[in-house]
């Protein structure tokens, strides 16, 4: 339990330490501390996910560079960097460090996160629109590096936790999650394939 | 003065009870019927709506509403809540696609939901409930920050279109982004529209990075650079959003008497409770009154001032000091009268008597302990005085920021105004008051934010000042049949006659002609109140701010332009105009594609002529009819036909020409010459109390000035001005004691407040003004994006990389003999050059000659003592002295200048931009039984100095 921590990270220590001990058991990663707040509970997970991202971007880079993936591309879905004033052709591992500093700063800011303890109401948005964003990358990785990406995920299964969490705090809408599940066969007839939807 | 108060006046005079007892038995004659409306923040959420909506884009409604159907294919209505989220959040991830394709259909599905997915309404008021929850789940979504990232990345886009560099197909492009531009504005409009009123949702709105406010006035303001492509830009949305942002995060009408209480608080003033009050005095009254008091019964003690010490008023209350009427007893002021270079306001003119018996003579009462020192009457005025006294915030902030502007060791160019410091520290300010009203967290945030939108904005201040004044200025250059077509339309008949305007078109309107006319006054009454918003709320964040800002409107010829407005458009019709198409506005438009009668619509699209104006008049009544808030006056009949936009830009355009020149003598002298009383004299035709009040205020200023012939044939005018608008304490506006020693002091007193802002600014806002400069031309830093600010990473590099080249070639003697000269040169040179210093170097490379130490007698010369060097602000600002010549203006508008090239909106001639330099220095009041005529363009001459101006010199 979290209280047994008496730093002022308790949470954050709380986390890290059921990641060293038992990260298959991803139930219990999610769970809710008793005592805890959500908001803080789930910023802990979007710090906890921005750290752990970078070792992804890490292995990415040995494959993915301006010549094999010129486009932040996921499947269909193409993004448009938001890291820059003017529309910008970032290839796709500019795109996911972009993506990556960007969430860094907008957590670490003092003005939407002044503190860690409580969460203020106005900055609960920022939540969904971060782990849209983190999404792209794992889709990223899912589909044009798959090798890394199931490498990666067997030993930390960091996939598998974003989407729990995502599931439990309704962080991501379902028909934004273009990686195909195995266990569930698509039962939205118009929502996995968005992209040719889009097209029409 | 004041003898109205009292209720025993002499035989010979009225009090203004008496006389208002006396007209209202006087038999109503004829007078027209009250028109019924209702000044507001703005009109009915639906008719706002309707607004934003051109009629010649309307049929793209229905286009959304084809491509959602399509997609969604259930009845929206009837999804659960987690459906329609899900959606939603889906189509606003799409808006960060790459595929522009892809982007504008998810904006447009995103559109149809906005707009309130009124496919599946059958009324218009539950069309109205859709888009509430519609709009109200969009921003659980977060779509607010979607949407806003969206618009930013688009029109960097169009920036970088416009570049001159960019060559390609440039105008493709570029109207690709402007639809895209406008998908994001209706997007946001709707969200902000139906988000009023809520607190929440303004903090919402001002806490994006940046602020939504500062966002939209900085593209205001780069519109100004790219003129050129400025075709189809959908600036009517820009600016109607802005209006409502502002009122959202800033708040409107009802937050401002609080609002205003609580920067009293913050201030240290206490608050005001009876705005209704019967009149007022203000410290430089009183002052006044006290020099006179005294002088005559110099055993009189006046009662101290209250927070403003007494002695100090004048000196620091130049710009609003009214104290004309003592003009000829300066002799015997201990404070104000030593006034170094003559130039201040204060300047004593030592003018002869002209009377027999010396009227200053002291009159010593006789002493005795039972009897008071002074006549009764002298006491009782003193305690009136200070029972009116109303010390108003910007007074004090006036106040204050001299003392802060004295303290400063290169003031000279203030020390003409000399004041004791010693009565500072007499009235220290201590907050006796412990502060009796509470301040909320929401009022304080909300002035928090007026500073940091001024901070953001002051580099710009100019252009979106120059930006709004032209776009305003294109609703009136237009062709001159358009004026034909709007009093047709209006053809109110008991008007028709008087007007000039033949009524021959009136049945012959085609749609097109309608819009046009129609987006005119809706451009007009957006930038009436963003301006009028913007004066307001710097007024209550600091006068000078206030100051700064209608500086730059009257140096950009707002005055001249509201009264071409109010001289080319007959305002009595004006307010009565229909420039509707009622089966064209937005929520007819959809109710009626829900009841299949598209077929009809798209015939009318097609430039039919309406036949049939009543029909649109019928149509068009209900709405009006039912406002809330009036209370119908008992005995009069009331009008209630009217345009409820055109009204309200009236009424904010008098308002913004009385807080423009109230107590400004300068300012009036050029109402004056321009000759604005005709004008004025036209709006009170119009009966509406409130327009007739601002109407008069503004005669009130100028009555002094216009002459005795003009008094005497408009003694009504006159009459109305003593009924209506509140009198002060000492209010001598029917005719003044010396005018010819205010209007010497007109220009003097101008420059003066100008210096004073300009040391505000300075003193307030010089580093990031500095500083913002440099972000205002490197366009990368920028707006930077809210969520995922761009360049952290990148910049770091850069400026390393700037700042540390890596080979530095040093010399051979440098590397053996480096100690020596660090000791030398560095170690030992203590005294560090004062930072100003460092400024004005800076500044010099541009210096150019017009800087003349001057004696504070021209516009372009400051006021400024012989000691150069040491002034650190003299060099830099005045450089820059440009206008629009009167004559262009008029040319303009007789050229029609500006034209429009679609509906929505306007091009703007890069022609008609004219900076021209206009150096000329003299000033020309006339007086307008001289004048030749109507604002007899070649007699006029503005000054023009545009500080903060060095953006353009790039």
């Amino acid at each position: 339990m979290p209280d047994k921590y008496e730093s002022a990270f308790a949470l954050q220590e709380y986390l890290q330490s059921l990641i060293r001990t038992n990260k298959e058991n991803i139930d219990l990663l999610i769970e809710l501390p008793p005592g805890h707040e959500e908001d803080t509970w789930q910023y802990e997970h979007l710090r906890q996910l921005c750290l752990e991202l970078n070792y992804l971007v890490i292995q990415l880079e040995a494959e993915c560079n301006r010549q094999s993936c010129p486009e932040m591309k996921a499947d269909e879905w193409m993004y448009l960097c938001a890291a820059h004033p003017n529309p910008t052709n970032c290839c796709a591992i500019d795109y996911i460090v972009h993506t990556l500093d960007g969430a860094t700063t907008l957590l670490n800011s003092h003005k939407y996160f002044p503190s860690r303890i409580s969460i203020p109401e106005t900055s609960i948005k920022y939540y969904q629109s971060i782990a849209r964003r983190l999404y792209r990358i794992f889709a990223h990785a899912w589909f044009h590096h798959r090798e890394i990406f199931e490498a990666f995920e067997n030993e930390n299964q960091l996939y598998a936790r974003f989407l729990k969490l995502s599931d439990r705090y309704g962080l991501v809408a379902k028909n934004l999650l273009i990686i195909p599940q195995n266990n569930n066969i698509d039962n939205d007839d118009r929502d996995n394939t968005p992209s040719s939807d889009v097209s029409n | 003065m004041g003898e109205h108060i009292i209720d025993e006046a002499p035989d010979d005079s009225l009090t203004l009870g008496q006389l208002k007892k006396i007209v209202k038995q006087l038999p109503n004659k004829q007078k027209p019927k009250e028109i019924s409306f209702s000044y507001a923040d703005s009109d009915s959420i639906s008719r706002e709506i309707d607004e934003f909506y051109n009629y010649a884009e309307i049929s793209q409604c229905l286009e959304n509403k084809n491509i959602f159907d399509e997609e969604f294919g259930e009845a929206w209505t009837t999804c659960t809540m987690s459906e329609r989220r899900v959606y939603i959040e889906y189509l606003l991830e799409t808006l960060e696609l790459k595929d522009p394709e892809k982007r504008f259909l998810s904006a447009k599905k995103l559109l149809y939901i906005a707009q309130g997915t009124f496919g599946e309404a059958i009324t218009q008021e539950q069309h109205l409930e859709w888009i509430m929850e519609n709009n109200k789940l969009l921003r659980k979504c977060g779509a607010l920050l979607s949407y806003f990232q969206a618009l930013k990345l688009a029109c960097h886009a169009h920036d970088y279109y416009s570049r001159p560099d960019f060559n390609a197909d440039r105008q493709v492009y570029i109207d690709d982004i402007n639809t895209e531009i406008g998908f994001y504005l209706t997007l946001l409009y709707m969200l902000v529209e139906t988000h009023r009123g809520d607190d929440s949702f303004g903090t919402e709105l001002a806490e994006l990075n940046p602020p939504v406010a500062v966002f939209l006035f900085e593209i205001i303001a780069s519109l100004r650079e790219k003129e050129k492509n400025a075709k189809g830009y959908p600036v009517k949305k820009f600016l109607l959003l802005l209006w409502k942002v502002i009122l959202a995060s800033l708040g409107g009408l009802n937050d401002m008497l609080r609002l205003k209480n609580s920067a009293r608080t913050i201030n240290g003033l206490p608050p005001i409770y009876n705005e209704g009050l019967l009149t007022k005095s203000t410290p430089a009254d009183y002052y006044t009154f006290q020099n006179e008091a005294t002088q005559k019964y110099p055993t009189y003690v006046p009662p101290p001032c209250p927070f403003i010490p007494t002695s100090s008023i004048a000196a620091s209350l130049f710009p609003s000091a009214n104290n004309h009427a003592n003009g000829n007893d300066s002799s015997g002021q201990n404070a104000a009268s030593i006034n170094g270079n003559g130039n201040s306001s204060q300047a004593p003119k030592s003018r002869k008597q002209q009377f027999q018996t010396n009227q200053r003579q002291p009159f010593i009462f006789p002493f005795s302990k039972s009897t008071p020192s002074v006549p009764k009457s002298i006491q009782e005025a003193g305690d009136l005085y200070l029972k009116f006294m109303h010390i108003s915030l910007g007074t004090f902030q006036f106040w204050k920021e001299r003392i802060e502007m004295k303290k400063l060791p290169t003031g000279d160019i203030i020390s003409s105004i000399s004041f004791n410091e010693n009565c500072i520290m007499e009235n220290p300010l201590n907050n006796n008051d412990e502060s009796q009203i509470e301040i909320t967290k929401t009022d304080k945030e909300k002035i928090e934010r007026i500073e940091i939108l001024y901070k953001s904005i002051l580099p710009h201040l100019q252009n979106i000042v120059i930006m709004l004044l032209k776009l305003l200025l294109a609703t009136v250059s237009s062709n001159k049949n358009s004026d034909n077509d709007k009093g047709g339309i209006s053809a109110n008949n008991d008007h028709i006659s008087e007007s000039s305007i033949n009524s021959s078109t009136s049945n012959g309107n085609t749609i097109e002609e309608i819009d046009i006319m129609r987006h005119r006054e809706i451009t007009s009454k957006a930038v009436s109140a963003i301006i009028l918003l913007m004066l307001k709320h710097l007024k209550l964040s600091h006068v000078l701010k206030f100051e700064f800002l209608s500086q730059l409107l009257v140096d950009s010829n707002c005055l001249l332009l509201i009264l071409k407005l109010f001289g080319l458009q007959d305002v009595s019709l004006m307010v009565k105009a229909k420039n509707e198409v009622e089966n064209m506005n937005f929520f007819q438009y959809c109710m009626d594609i829900n009841n299949n009668s598209t077929n009809e619509i798209k015939q009318t699209d097609d430039n039919m002529v309406i036949d049939d104006q009543q029909e649109s008049y019928d149509v068009h009544q209900p709405g009006q009819i039912s406002d809330p808030q009036f209370s119908i006056s008992n005995e009069t009949e009331v009008d209630s036909d009217y345009c409820w936009r055109n009204f309200f830009a009236a009424i904010n355009f008098l308002k913004i020409l009385q807080k423009l020149t109230k107590r400004k003598t300068h300012r009036i002298l050029l109402l004056v010459q321009y000759k604005s009383s005709a004008i004025l004299k036209r709006i009170l035709k119009v009966s509406h109390p409130l327009l007739e009040l601002y109407a008069l205020k503004v005669l009130k200023n100028q009555i002094p000035f216009i002459g005795r012939k003009w008094r005497q044939s408009n003694m009504k005018v006159i009459t109305s001005i003593y009924l209506s608008c509140r009198p002060d304490l000492r209010d001598e506006w029917i005719s003044l004691t010396d005018v010819d020693s205010e209007m010497d002091d007109a220009l003097p007193q101008e420059q003066n407040l100008r210096t004073l802002v300009k040391f505000y600014n300075e003193r307030n806002y010089f580093p990031q003004y500095d500083q913002q400069n440099d972000i205002y031309l490197d366009d990368n830093n920028r707006n930077l994006p809210d969520i995922f600010p761009p360049c952290y990473t990148k910049s770091l590099n850069h400026v390393n990389s700037a700042y540390i080249p890596d080979d530095i070639m040093l010399d051979d003697s440098f590397l053996e003999n480096w100690e020596q000269w660090l000791q030398e040169e560095v170690y030992s040179f203590s005294s560090v050059k004062p930072h100003l210093k460092s400024i004005d170097e800076y500044y010099d490379d541009d210096f150019t000659t017009t800087i003349q130490n001057g004696d504070g007698s021209e516009w372009d010369v400051p006021p400024t003592s012989p000691v150069d060097g040491k002034d650190p602000f003299s060099s830099i600002e005045w450089k820059n002295i440009s206008s629009y010549e009167l004559k262009d203006f008029e040319q303009r508008i007789n050229n029609s200048g500006f034209k429009f090239y679609d509906f929505d909106d306007m091009e703007i001639n890069t022609d008609s931009v004219t900076n021209v330099d206009d150096k000329t220095n003299e000033t020309t009041y006339c007086w307008p039984d001289e004048m030749l005529g109507p604002l007899a363009p070649s007699e006029v001459t503005i000054y023009q100095p545009t500080p903060y101006q060095s953006e353009d010199e790039d």
